[in-house]
């Protein structure tokens, strides 16, 4: 009985807490991002304006 | 007997192991008290302003992300692989937001503790101390207004900011009003400006706080003070023009000419390195057509050679600062809304001349048309943009240049949406994200605080 009651006095002393000023992991069990909208594929029309836009960078950097 | 002596000194060991579970409040052992022992606590942040930080001034790392989510380069025509260490666009980084709102708070929580604990009032020092305290905490406020709260101006009921103005651990206040929130930001700068900093090493003198003051009138929409304050900096720090201009630009000291202040002046080689790895990267994009079309006066206009080459590689240095061209177009927009549009065409054209040689000044009659393809369509409060209000924002575009504006300006002009495009799908800056997110850790813990909208889903 001495020797239980020892090993639990121990265990629980060493288990009760690791620092004194220790904080319970709270980070872990919070979700840390947002879900944004998706991006979408470029239409016909999305890749013609980049187009024109590439066009006129490369006739713009040639003057 | 003896196994209730064991049951109490087991009871007493479990129970005496803390004191109180989670105590970390010092209770007065580690607060300082001397305005000396006070000031360490201001000395790092000042040393970090100088040396290049993010959440207070700003360094040329904050204006590369700044101009990255903008349009003043075109995303879309971005080369690979250096542009892979740019954000496409603004939803790249909300997330990581959070990290800002909880960084700025924390040189709140160094400010509070030194307003709220200081008694060493009546002294040169203890005097500079304080004062720069609310300086930097009414910076930070600032900061976080324009970049976690909806634009101010029409909108001073919205939600503002959480005001942690003493240092408690324990304070869990949810969200005030942006009005409350301008409030505080305007009482800290006039307290800053009432304890009449002296020390050069604490920075943020009368004059700066004028500017800041300016400022924060201009995004709140109080027009007539925005005017009184950006008037009186411009009048002790004239503009510049010419060569002078250009030198003041291209040099990368602390107080230059009509800077005020520069964020990151003092940065050493190795922060030098890093700024010009930021600045490469950035010049992985072309500037934008829109921008470039921008200059009808080319080589006329000192800014024209200064911002970008013929290639449309970025040239200008970039500036995380404070200086009085931005006061004279906060001085000729606080004009216009207050219906002064003469006063505020004479101080757009005074600006004009300080930068474009020979330029005739503009007229009511001689505005440029407002281009129906610009990106901001409408003003501040949702109206179609005149003339002369287009040609002051226009104006402001060159002007600021990579100096992290362009951004707060499309937030304070509509929001408009607009998209860039990578490995064939497009990616959209939405209105919503113009308004950074509340940590999600911060909206479980505190109940009411609210999030700002578009915000509900997480992962």
């Amino acid at each position: 009985m001495k020797k239980i009651l020892f090993v639990s006095l121990a265990i629980m002393t060493l288990c009760s807490c690791h620092q004194a000023s220790e904080l319970p992991p709270i980070d872990a069990k919070y979700a840390k991002e947002f879900i944004l909208p998706d991006p979408v594929v470029l239409s016909d029309a999305d890749r013609q304006q980049i187009k024109e836009l590439q066009e006129e960078y490369n006739k713009a950097i040639r003057n | 007997m003896k196994r209730k002596i064991y049951i109490l000194v087991l009871s007493a060991a479990v129970l005496a192991s803390c004191t109180k579970y989670l105590d970390i409040k010092p209770y007065g052992q580690t607060i300082p008290k001397t305005a000396e022992e006070f000031s360490a606590l201001l000395n790092t942040t000042l040393e970090e302003i100088d040396y290049g930080e993010e959440y207070i001034m700003g360094d040329i790392a904050s204006i590369v992300e700044l101009t990255s989510y903008a349009d003043n380069l075109e995303a879309s025509l971005g080369t690979y692989p250096l542009g892979n260490f740019l954000p496409l666009y603004i939803g790249d980084d909300l997330s990581a937001k959070q990290k800002r709102y909880e960084g700025i708070y924390s040189y709140i929580r160094d400010c509070n503790i030194i307003i709220g604990n200081m008694k060493e009032q009546d002294t040169r020092f203890g005097r500079d101390v304080l004062g720069t305290a609310h300086a930097i905490r009414g910076i930070c406020y600032y900061n976080l207004l324009r970049d976690f709260c909806e634009p101010a101006v029409g909108n001073l009921q919205g939600h503002g900011l959480p005001l942690v103005t003493v240092f408690d651990m324990e304070a869990r206040p949810v969200r005030s009003t942006i009005e409350k929130t301008a409030e505080l930001i305007e009482s800290d700068f006039k307290l800053a400006m009432d304890y009449d900093i002296q020390d050069p090493m604490c920075r943020f003198n009368s004059d700066i706080m004028e500017g800041y003051l300016a400022r924060l009138y201009f995004w709140t929409g109080d027009w007539a003070n925005a005017a009184i304050y950006a008037e009186s900096v411009i009048k002790k720090y004239p503009l510049r023009s010419g060569s002078e201009y250009r030198t003041m630009i291209e040099t990368g000291s602390l107080r230059d000419g009509n800077i005020l202040f520069r964020g990151g002046a003092l940065s050493d080689d190795e922060a030098d390195q890093d700024s010009f790895n930021d600045i490469r990267v950035l010049s992985s994009r072309p500037v934008s057509a829109s921008f470039v079309n921008l200059f009808a006066e080319k080589e006329n206009d000192v800014r024209y050679s200064m911002s970008f080459s013929k290639k449309r590689v970025l040239k200008k240095r970039l500036i995380s600062g404070i200086r009085s061209a931005e006061m004279q177009l906060i001085l000729a927009e606080s004009l216009y809304h207050s219906g002064k549009e003469q006063a505020a065409l004479e101080a757009l054209n005074e600006l004009r001349r300080n930068r474009i040689e020979g330029v005739a000044d503009y007229t009511m009659e001689t505005l440029p048309a407002v281009d129906e393809d610009a990106r901001v369509t409408e003003d501040v409060y949702g109206e179609p943009l005149t003339p002369l209000l287009s040609a002051i924002l226009n104006e402001r575009r060159k002007e600021l240049f990579l100096e992290g504006d362009r951004w707060y300006e499309l937030k304070r002009n509509g929001r408009p949406e607009f998209w860039a495009q990578k490995n064939g799908y497009k990616y959209t800056t939405r209105k919503f994200m113009y308004t950074f997110p509340i940590p999600i850790q911060d909206i479980e813990l505190v109940d009411g605080l609210v999030q700002n909208p578009g915000y509900d889903k997480v992962k």
